[in-house]
């Protein structure tokens, strides 16, 4: 059961008491009524006041009421509302901001009204207007949105240039402001442009591809009708626009690669790649006359998988120019340079006489040597290495045009189209590594010993990049760039470079451990297991190996090279290798033994057998005579020590060393010396005196000091 | 130092245009003294002439000679009677957007 209402009280007293609880409350339209209706009677100026007090915070109430309502309304969109609600809300309470937001909701209605003109502009086809009526809305309201209808609508009424610098400053939000743009792009003519615009487009829609189709072909026709311009013009006078005829040629070449079922490319690219070309070296004359030789090395990229003379030319002079600004081209410059200058085609345009011709040859590789010894003397370590790999590259390329004669008579009828004088990295870029190999086989009686032929094969062979890490004293991407990991090749692979490889990985590893030990890595000795064949192929190698081991002053290197020695020994008992192998392991022992590392015993033992493996080693042998020596005396002075004199007397006697027996007889006559001053009788002087007379002769019968015991016993008797 | 720029001349001048730009060089001085000296000592002289040669010229016209530059078929009814004309004209892009 509800309760029931309870009756409002309608005592004066009552009601006051109602109205001060409202008025605390915060309910002041109520309270105001209580309090005028209790006035009424009392007409009392406190309620009065109170009365006042609720009158004013009615108002404020209202105004805060309007201007929230007058927001929603500016949220909801319903900006004709919120205006009248914020000018009730002025009206009321006449707060400064109010008019201010008027003014502003107004201008956004005027805007928005504008927006709207606009798009009814739009639908009745006035683009004009319509682009004018949203830069009128745009005036108030910025939207990157209106911005793109206005930019549209100026492509829909043809103002294209207009519209083109509103797109350039835009984001491009959709498919359709990018279509606009790139449309806008083509009808001013920027053809190419408005492809890459388009680009952005992933639609596959029939007319859109359709249209690009369309522009591909208005810029082939533009391209063609530029080139038959100025087709028949010096290169070099309109090379900016030839440039650019590749440049744009290029981008369509690429573009009409991708096929579309409206477009036309077989005929289009075939006709399209000729004034490419010529675009192409039009542009390199020019900007060789202007000397951006960066520039041409980008037009000479990607290289052809096949060079031909003009073309290697015209590398090579290109990378001369561009070696002689940066040290980054060095290796471009060797590659190029040395195999031009080697290049039949390319050297009977230096002179007309043969003799001519190679001194024009010299200077020229002298004059690419002296650029890169520039780098060397002055840059850092590549440079350095860009040297040595030249010099080797040079000394190679030598080689192989002896080998290949002259280029109108070559060996290999097959090969007479190649360019097989060239370096190993030519070779290996153009794909002539097996031909080039194909030539030093067939020519091994050519080359002065065995290592020279596997040498020059190596550097062509796949082991090749390896072993110009070695130059560049890249010994970690040596042995990483060792075919099948530096595994030892098989011994008949497809290609005939299995005798090269192995060769070129004996090289590195022996190169790398080289560099191990130079640094005091452990664990270099395995990389000398191939050694030994390494030496027998060239003792040039072995005695490198044995000069750094017999010179070398550090303990842990020398066992090092001692372990090794003794590996390659088994395998390859040469006489370098006893020599080395035996003076290592003598002067070894004997640092040991100096250092208290190793007893006399031990040294002793392990300079028996460097003797035994050299017998030629004067320095074992002189070191074994002195360790024995050193044995007798150890041996003697501990028997003197304990006073035993027999056993001394043994080892004096025994000792084939003079040192020893001297020693013996030195303390011999230290004795005999003190014998007067010792404090026993004469009897007993002359037993003592008979004992170092038997003792001296048993180690020397004819010894003097066998004359003075007697002289001294005589005298006593 | 390119001497053939030293003396702006081409690369087919005989003794006496080299000697001509000579002074014409020492005239201008646009370059030193030493400079136009080294220019002139490397062309009077046959093999440092054809070395310079070598590498202050290169020659494209093997690879312009080689390229077909006759108006393709295709192209060919564009330039016909010297105005733009034919498969494809810029009228025939409309507004598809």
């Amino acid at each position: 059961m509800g309760k029931k209402k309870k009756k409002k009280e309608k005592s004066p007293v009552a009601m006051l008491k109602r109205a001060e609880r409202l008025f605390r409350k915060g309910n002041y339209p109520s309270a105001k009524k209580d309090f005028e209706e209790i006035n009424k009677y009392l007409r009392d100026e406190e309620i009065a006041e109170k009365i006042k007090v609720c009158e004013r915070e009615i108002r404020q109430l209202k105004t805060k009421d309007l201007i929230k309502r007058g927001r929603k309304n500016t949220r909801k969109g319903d900006l004709k509302e919120a205006i009248r609600c914020f000018e009730q809300a002025y009206d009321i309470c006449g707060e400064d901001w109010i008019p201010k937001k008027i003014r502003e909701l107004r201008t956004e209605l005027s805007s928005r009204r504008s927006s709207e003109a606009a798009k009814d502009a739009e639908k009745a086809g006035d683009y004009e207007k319509a682009a004018v009526l949203y830069e009128k809305a745009l005036v108030t309201q910025e939207s990157e949105d209106l911005l793109l209808k206005k930019a549209s609508s100026l492509v829909k009424a043809g103002k294209y240039d207009e519209a083109i610098s509103i797109f350039k400053a835009s984001e491009l939000s959709d498919d359709g402001a990018v279509y606009d743009y790139g449309f806008a792009l083509a009808k001013t003519g920027a053809y190419d442009q408005c492809l890459k615009i388009w680009e952005m487009i992933e639609s596959l829609q029939d007319t859109f591809l359709k249209q690009r189709a369309l522009v591909q072909s208005l810029l082939a026709t533009t391209l063609f009708e530029e080139f038959f311009q100025i087709r028949y013009s010096p290169p070099t006078v309109y090379g900016k626009r030839f440039a650019t005829i590749y440049e744009k040629g290029m981008y369509l070449l690429e573009g009409l690669k991708i096929k579309t079922r409206h477009s036309n490319p077989e005929t289009l690219l075939i006709d399209l790649q000729g004034i490419v070309e010529y675009g192409r070296y039009a542009s390199i004359d020019w900007l060789w006359k202007e000397e951006r030789y960066e520039a041409i090395r980008k037009l000479l990229l990607p290289y052809p998988s096949e060079m031909d003379a003009d073309l290697l030319a015209l590398c090579a002079k290109t990378f001369f120019r561009l070696a002689e600004i940066s040290g980054t081209y060095l290796p471009d410059l060797t590659m190029f340079w040395l195999t031009a200058v080697h290049t039949h085609e390319i050297v009977v345009k230096l002179s007309e006489n043969d003799k001519d011709r190679e001194a024009v040859r010299e200077s020229l590789i002298q004059r690419a040597e002296d650029v890169i010894k520039g780098y060397a003397e002055t840059g850092g370590p590549s440079s350095k290495g860009a040297l040595r790999c030249w010099l080797v590259e040079k000394e190679l390329i030598r080689d192989l045009s002896l080998l290949a004669g002259d280029q109108d008579t070559p060996q290999l009828e097959s090969d007479s189209e190649l360019m097989l004088v060239c370096t190993p990295h030519f070779a290996r870029q153009f794909g002539l590594s097996d031909h080039v190999l194909r030539l030093i086989r067939e020519n091994r009686d050519a080359f002065s010993d065995i290592e020279h032929y596997l040498r020059t094969g190596a550097y062509y062979s796949s082991a090749g990049q390896s072993l110009f890490h070695l130059h560049r004293e890249e010994y970690e991407e040596s042995l990483a760039s060792l075919p099948q990991g530096g595994a030892r090749p098989q011994s008949n692979p497809a290609n005939g470079e299995a005798e090269f490889v192995k060769y070129g990985v004996e090289r590195v590893n022996f190169a790398y451990g080289l560099h191990c030990l130079e640094k005091g890595e452990p664990r270099a000795a395995r990389y000398f297991e191939s050694a030994a064949d390494l030496f027998k192929k060239s003792r040039r190698y072995e005695k490198e190996f044995t000069d750094k081991a017999i010179t070398c002053h550090d303990l842990d290197q020398m066992e090092q090279y001692e372990d090794a020695l003794a590996d390659i020994h088994t395998k390859r008992p040469s006489e370098a290798i006893k020599d080395a192998l035996s003076l290592t392991m003598v002067r070894r022992a004997i640092r040991l033994y100096n250092h208290r590392r190793l007893n006399i015993k031990a040294a002793e033992a392990v300079v028996a057998k460097a003797l035994m493996i050299n017998p030629d080693n004067d320095l074992a042998r002189s070191t074994l005579e002195r360790m024995k020596v050193d044995l007798d005396m150890e041996e003697l002075i501990k028997a003197i020590n304990k006073f035993k004199m027999n056993k001394a007397c043994q080892v004096a006697a025994k000792s084939k060393h003079q040192e020893v027996k001297e020693e013996f007889f030195e303390f011999m006559e230290r004795n005999i010396e003190h014998v007067d001053d010792m404090e026993i009788d004469e009897h007993e002087k002359v037993i003592l005196l008979n004992d170092f007379f038997k003792w001296c002769a048993r180690v020397d019968e004819s010894h003097p000091i066998l004359y003075d015991i007697d002289e001294m016993l005589k005298e006593l008797e | 130092m390119n001497p053939y720029k030293v003396l702006n001349i081409d690369r087919n001048v005989t003794k006496q245009d080299i000697l001509q730009a000579v002074t014409l060089a020492m005239r201008e001085r646009r370059h030193s003294s030493r400079e136009i000296a080294l220019a002139q000592k490397k062309l009077m002289n046959e093999l440092l002439k054809a070395s310079e040669e070598f590498v202050c010229f290169i020659d494209v016209a093997p690879f312009l000679e080689q390229l077909d530059m006759t108006l393709p078929e295709t192209m060919a009814q564009v330039f016909s009677d010297g105005k733009r004309r034919g498969p494809v004209s810029d009228a025939d892009l409309t507004y598809e957007g």
